[in-house]
């Protein structure tokens, strides 16, 4: 079976990989940190907010941002 | 006396035709607004990230008890019905969650009212064996259009392709598909030979003529990812909406493409989607949809989670906590990692060996058993010592939850693996199956020799099969030499690989026997 190599930007740095990887296997480990921490977001190239776990496609465009953990708490509440 | 005569004709007159008018017709009901809820890639998290507000106050974010009491909030507001979907990774995904295999999930979904699901790739993570169970208990449809049986062609008999469902007058018809490429990324490629995956876009463009003839409204459950979603709505403009999943994508205005709407609700159950539609009832077309703030967040303050689901959540998490501590085998010696001078860890260890070796002995490497494991000496994050090992202990010295990979590897590009892990003085790798030299003496890219496969040495243009982990594979610790790789399968977290390997081989004793030797 041969696996499909696809190519994901981020931050519009191309990067090679395979499908079957997951947001998190682009984004390097102090990115995932701080994403997972809610010091950052990552977005797609129509800026909605993707999870670190979500399904890598053929040419999507990520951008990590920084947040901050108690602005998107309040956000959040508001959007409950 | 005319007049009085004149009064009770007009009279008499009135009541004949008021008798003989026709009855005045109820005033025509306003358009109706059906409100559709739905979840996706809820991945067995029953439990949400604490948050703290700038009030000070904490709250839990996310977490499937919240979240299916966010629902139950959602439809007691809505304004009029609710049909209520899911799109799949429904319970693979945390400790808890694993250990119950998705029975606690369906049976609060049954309580809280869904409609129908369609599956995602991780459902069958478990097994179709486990799939089918939980269709026989779900009290709503599994939707699968593209999923058919090999042998008979037809959708398998625990699930259905399409329902249509009647409500007001207007005519649902709701279609599943599920990622097609499933088999292609699943740990269980051999089992789902038994049905053929077929393309999303294909499978509706041959069953939608069918379903249009019956209903008035479409909507598709698709875990086809945010980019198939929008070249099936190209594609195919009767679509009215598609819910979507596997992207993790929080769509908080939906994605419009010609008629038809596209929603996600990203995933972790953080969040329900919640799209209204204002139907006219006598055209029965989608006049008006809501526009923005389709998501809202599950916050535990403003769930209104029932009584009964509730505890059944908290019974399942209690026994994952309990799962945690619970003893899954021993270890005969300490399970200690080796370092370099300034504190790194590197080379081979205990801890390391006990790793790899279970990533080959899980031959999860597809037909072709793996020749070699290798793991990096970073992603060993903690020593256990002799004696009884919990859960708990090896979470904490593989916290990555990395999966394992297996590829076709030419030698070459194993040399070239081995070269950038010998970064020196740290040999960030681990292996199994295989041993090498390394000679810090000499330079980057020329520092490995004598690597041996099975004992024998390895040939650089031959092409072996090469166990590892997702975080390599893609590159990870500047390791491109992975991308070189061929015909990957993906198997199960590591975690759970060297769970099992300790549960069948305890006590385990990995010794440091000579696979990573420093040149002298």
């Amino acid at each position: 079976m041969q696996r499909q190599k696809i190519i994901v930007y981020v931050n519009d740095k191309p990067r090679e990989t395979f499908l079957g990887m997951r947001v998190r296997n682009v984004l390097g480990a102090r990115a995932l940190q701080r994403v997972r921490a809610r010091q950052a977001i990552v977005r797609d190239g129509e800026g909605n907010v993707v999870d670190v776990d979500g399904a890598l496609y053929d040419g999507e465009h990520l951008y990590i941002a920084p947040i901050d953990p108690t602005t998107f708490a309040d956000e959040m509440q508001r959007s409950a | 006396m005319y007049r009085h005569l004149l009064a009770l004709a007009v009279l008499i007159l009135s009541l004949l035709v008021a008798c003989v008018a026709p009855t005045p017709t109820i005033a025509p009901a306003g358009p109706l607004k059906v409100t559709l809820l739905h979840t996706n890639d809820m991945h067995g998290y029953l439990e949400g990230q604490m948050l703290t507000g700038s009030d000070g106050k904490s709250f839990e974010f996310g977490g499937l008890p919240h979240a299916l009491g966010t629902i139950a909030r959602l439809k007691r507001e809505a304004a009029g019905p609710v049909l209520l979907f899911d799109t799949g990774d429904l319970w693979v995904g945390t400790l808890a969650s694993n250990r119950d295999q998705g029975k606690t999930i369906i049976a609060a979904m049954n309580a809280i009212g869904y409609d129908a699901m369609t599956l995602g790739n991780h459902d069958f993570d478990q097994g179709v064996a486990v799939v089918q169970a939980r269709a026989s208990e779900a009290r709503f449809p599994i939707l699968i259009a593209n999923i058919v049986e090999a042998s008979s062609g037809k959708v398998p008999g625990w699930a259905k392709a399409y329902i249509v469902k009647e409500i007001a007058g207007i005519r649902f018809g709701i279609i599943g598909v599920a990622y097609a490429r499933t088999p292609g990324i699943s740990s269980k490629v051999k089992e789902l030979q038994a049905f053929k995956f077929i393309d999303e876009l294909e499978t509706l463009r041959q069953i939608l003529p069918e379903v249009k003839r019956q209903a008035d409204v479409i909507i598709v459950l698709s875990h086809a990812g945010f980019d198939a979603d929008q070249r099936i709505a190209e594609a195919l403009p009767d679509i009215n909406v598609i819910v979507g999943g596997h992207t993790h994508t929080e769509l908080r205005t939906p994605k419009v493409i010609g008629n038809t709407i596209i929603v996600q609700a990203g995933a972790r159950a953080q969040h329900i989607g919640r799209l209204e539609l204002t139907i006219d009832r006598a055209s029965k077309r989608i006049v008006d949809y809501t526009r923005n703030n389709l998501l809202v967040a599950v916050v535990s303050n403003k769930a209104e989670t029932p009584q009964d689901i509730a505890a059944m959540f908290d019974k399942l998490i209690a026994e994952g906590r309990t799962a945690t501590r619970r003893v899954i085998g021993e270890t005969a010696i300490d399970l200690l990692r080796a370092y370099t001078p300034d504190g790194r860890t590197s080379g081979e260890h205990p801890a390391g060996n006990l790793v790899v070796d279970a990533m080959l002995w899980a031959n999860q490497a597809g037909d072709t058993p793996a020749d070699v494991a290798i793991h990096n000496n970073a992603g060993i994050r903690a020593d256990i010592p002799r004696g009884p090992i919990t859960y708990g202990q090896l979470y904490e010295m593989l916290p990555f939850d990395n999966v394992l990979v297996a590829m076709d590897l030419k030698g070459e590009h194993i040399k070239a693996v081995l070269e950038v892990a010998a970064s020196c003085p740290r040999v960030n790798t681990l292996v199994a199956g295989m041993s090498f030299t390394y000679n810090c003496a000499l330079p980057a890219g020329n520092r490995i020799s004598n690597i041996l496969i099975r004992g024998k040495p390895m040939e650089l243009q031959k092409v072996y099969r090469v166990q590892t982990i997702d975080y390599l594979a893609n590159g990870g610790d500047g390791q491109v030499a992975f991308k070189e790789g061929t015909n990957l399968i993906y198997g199960d977290p590591v975690v759970d690989v060297v769970a099992a390997y300790i549960m069948q081989n305890s006590p385990v004793r990995p010794r440091v026997e000579g696979r990573i030797v420093e040149a002298r």
